[in-house]
């Protein structure tokens, strides 16, 4: 379980404060959905909670440790897969002997099976590879570490369609219940279909930190033409099929699903909570 | 203890090219030593005597002087080498991508610490004396092969380490050790330039400290000068290797200019 | 699978799994996908396919046998046929009706329209 508490943090030639008093817990059995414009400290989170970024003040605890510390037990269940990375020119058998023995519970079974997802197989050179394999490369070996916590920075980025797909699927396929899974993405659409929770983010504050069921639970989305808006809409949007509207549901109506882009459009003007 | 056996596999074969980079050209420096001192070079004592330098009489003393000369200058370089080494130690780790690597690496900061600091020995080991030793052995087999004494360099080159007393050798070799770890922390410590910036600093601090020491003497030496050294250069290299673990321990993801804290 | 924007995607993934039953690819009794293969196969949250299991349980339209995963209820098929009648008639055809009241077509268009067909 992830524990933030009062975190203060600023980066060092910046003058202003990143997180000020900001205040969080994530639990395990949910893959969560970190969204934010550019800038708003969504990477900035996904380092504090791996330890590689330290709190000006308060707190940032796995399991309640310190992340900071760096502790071996901490990191031994931590997998951050960063947006950019380096591969050494090595083959990916090697990349795996030297690499997986840090790992006690990483699954050579699991490793195989992402690659054959993402239409790899096991004895390719990590020099020889485009970024979008490199990446897929690497989600496979996180999914494979089997750590308890998985971070992702924009997993997509990068990606084309049939990859998207692939990794979607892979993500679906090793998700456990003693595991927590946080997608940073502002390409909502990719990963949509496999969150369990939203988090938003804005300059400092934590704009809505919801499951998707909590929403559904409280809000209709729908299409409603300009005419036979009704009053119970809380914010609207035009598009090609009317207008986009999240309306507050009553008791008892028909569940709808959620749609993100609108929600995040809703939540950083303060429209919805 | 098994972490600190995957740390330095995964130092080694990361750093391979780098490694064997670093033995060829420190090799080709040795050599290219040899070549001056042997074909080249006549050493400046006996310069006079140039017509009958390589008389039989005279040619065992020459070969002698000349492989003086390359011990000497070979150990210099073998020491540049040493600190060119410990202030790039964490060198790959100034860029973002590798530092992240290393800082998720599960394993304690003191193994992944003591895992590049071993690493870092093996390594000047390897490049700086084993290479001078296998440049040796190639210059003997050529000195043989042009009929002059067979002389090993060696010899001279591990005796400028070496000092008749032994306190004088202690109070010697761990001001070596110490200039060494603070090139290792300036390595740790600084962004960039990390070479440069620690040499100012040791060029502008060191002097000034020398100079302290020089006007407190006799006052604190009370003629125990050497002991007293001793003590100053090991306090030190005390003083820079933790302070260069507890930096290493400090270390963040930020891309602050200058420092590494 | 492109989810549709209104419909819970749990409550779309239950629709298809009955649409398979209804095209006879699951008969009575016979294994349906396990939760995770079906998540995986869909590319949702396992969660989200453990609702859709719920739903269908709920309904009695698929049973769990301990152990061994889902199978098709006996008699699912006309079930879910009768439900889907159903909502035909209570949410369709009013919207038809709404729609053909607004535009002026009459039910004899319609008739006609339908008799072209067979």
């Amino acid at each position: 379980m992830i524990e933030v508490k009062d975190l203060k943090f600023k980066y060092p030639c910046q003058k202003e404060w990143v997180f000020d008093g900001f205040n969080l817990q994530m639990e395990e059995n949910r893959i969560y959905g970190l969204l934010g414009k550019n800038g708003t400290g969504k990477s900035t989170l996904l380092y504090l909670i791996s330890g590689l970024l330290r709190p000006a003040a308060g707190s940032v605890l796995s399991d309640g440790i310190e992340t900071f510390s760096r502790n071996v037990e901490v990191l031994q269940e931590v997998y951050l897969v960063p947006e950019e990375f380096d591969f050494p020119s090595i083959s990916l058998e090697k990349y795996v002997k030297l690499h997986a023995p840090f790992y006690p519970r990483f699954s050579r079974e699991t490793l195989e099976s992402c690659l054959k997802d993402f239409e790899l197989t096991p004895d390719i050179h990590l020099g020889a590879l485009s970024m979008g394999q490199k990446k897929k490369v690497l989600m496979s070996f996180a999914l494979a570490s089997n750590t308890r916590l998985l971070l992702m920075d924009e997993p997509t980025n990068g990606l084309d369609i049939p990859s998207k797909s692939q990794f979607r699927k892979a993500v679906a396929n090793n998700m456990s219940e003693d595991r927590m899974i946080v997608i940073s993405t502002h390409q909502v659409h990719d990963v949509e279909s496999l969150l369990d929770h939203i988090i938003m983010l804005s300059q400092r504050e934590l704009l809505l930190n919801a499951s998707i069921q909590d929403i559904m639970d409280r809000y209709i989305f729908e299409y409603r033409q300009p005419s036979e808006m009704g009053d119970n809409v809380l914010y609207a949007e035009p598009s090609l099929q009317g207008n986009a509207v999240i309306a507050k549901r009553s008791e008892g109506e028909k569940e709808t699903q959620v749609n993100l882009e609108l929600l995040f459009n809703a939540v950083t003007k303060g429209l919805v909570k | 203890m098994k972490r600190l056996g995957y740390l330095l596999k995964l130092d080694f074969h990361e750093n391979l090219k780098a490694f064997i980079w670093t033995s060829v050209t420190m090799l080709l420096v040795y050599l290219f030593f040899f070549w001056w001192a042997h074909i080249i070079g006549i050493p400046l004592e006996y310069y006079s005597l140039s017509k009958e330098l390589y008389s039989p009489e005279h040619i065992e003393m020459v070969t002698n002087a000349q492989c003086g000369s390359v011990g000497r200058f070979g150990s210099v370089a073998m020491y540049f080498c040493f600190i060119v080494i410990a202030s790039q130690l964490y060198g790959k780790e100034q860029k973002k991508q590798n530092r992240t690597a290393l800082l998720m690496l599960p394993a304690t900061n003191l193994e992944k610490f003591l895992a590049r600091w071993l690493y870092m020995i093996g390594f000047s080991v390897v490049a700086g004396i084993l290479t001078f030793i296998v440049a040796d052995v190639l210059h003997m087999i050529w000195l043989s092969s042009a009929g002059r004494p067979i002389i090993a360099a060696s010899k001279y080159f591990f005796d400028t380490w070496s000092e008749d007393k032994v306190l004088r050798g202690v109070s010697v070799n761990s001001f070596f050790i110490l200039i060494h770890s603070v090139y290792l922390f300036g390595g740790i410590y600084l962004r960039k330039h990390h070479f440069a910036i620690t040499s100012l600093f040791l060029v502008i601090f060191g002097s000034l400290f020398v100079k302290i020491i020089n006007s407190l003497e006799p006052h604190l030496f009370l003629g125990h000068r050497s002991y007293v050294l001793c003590i100053l250069h090991i306090c030190g290299i005390i003083l820079f290797t933790w302070l260069s673990y507890k930096v290493f321990c400090r270390w963040q993801l930020t891309d602050r200019k200058n420092a590494n804290l | 699978m492109m989810f549709s924007g209104e419909k819970p995607i749990y409550l779309q993934m239950a629709d298809r799994l009955c649409d398979e039953i209804l095209a006879g690819k699951y008969q009575d009794d016979d294994r349906i996908p396990s939760v995770r293969e079906y998540a995986v196969m869909l590319e949702v949250n396992a969660n989200t396919a453990v609702k859709a299991y719920d739903e269908l349980a709920r309904e009695n339209i698929i049973y769990n046998k301990r152990g061994m995963g889902y199978y098709v209820t006996p008699g699912a098929k006309q079930q879910i046929l009768q439900e889907r009648k159903k909502a035909f008639l209570k949410e369709y055809l009013p919207e038809l009706f709404r729609q053909m009241r607004l535009l002026g077509i009459d039910i004899k268009d319609v008739d006609d329209a339908w008799k072209e067909t067979l």
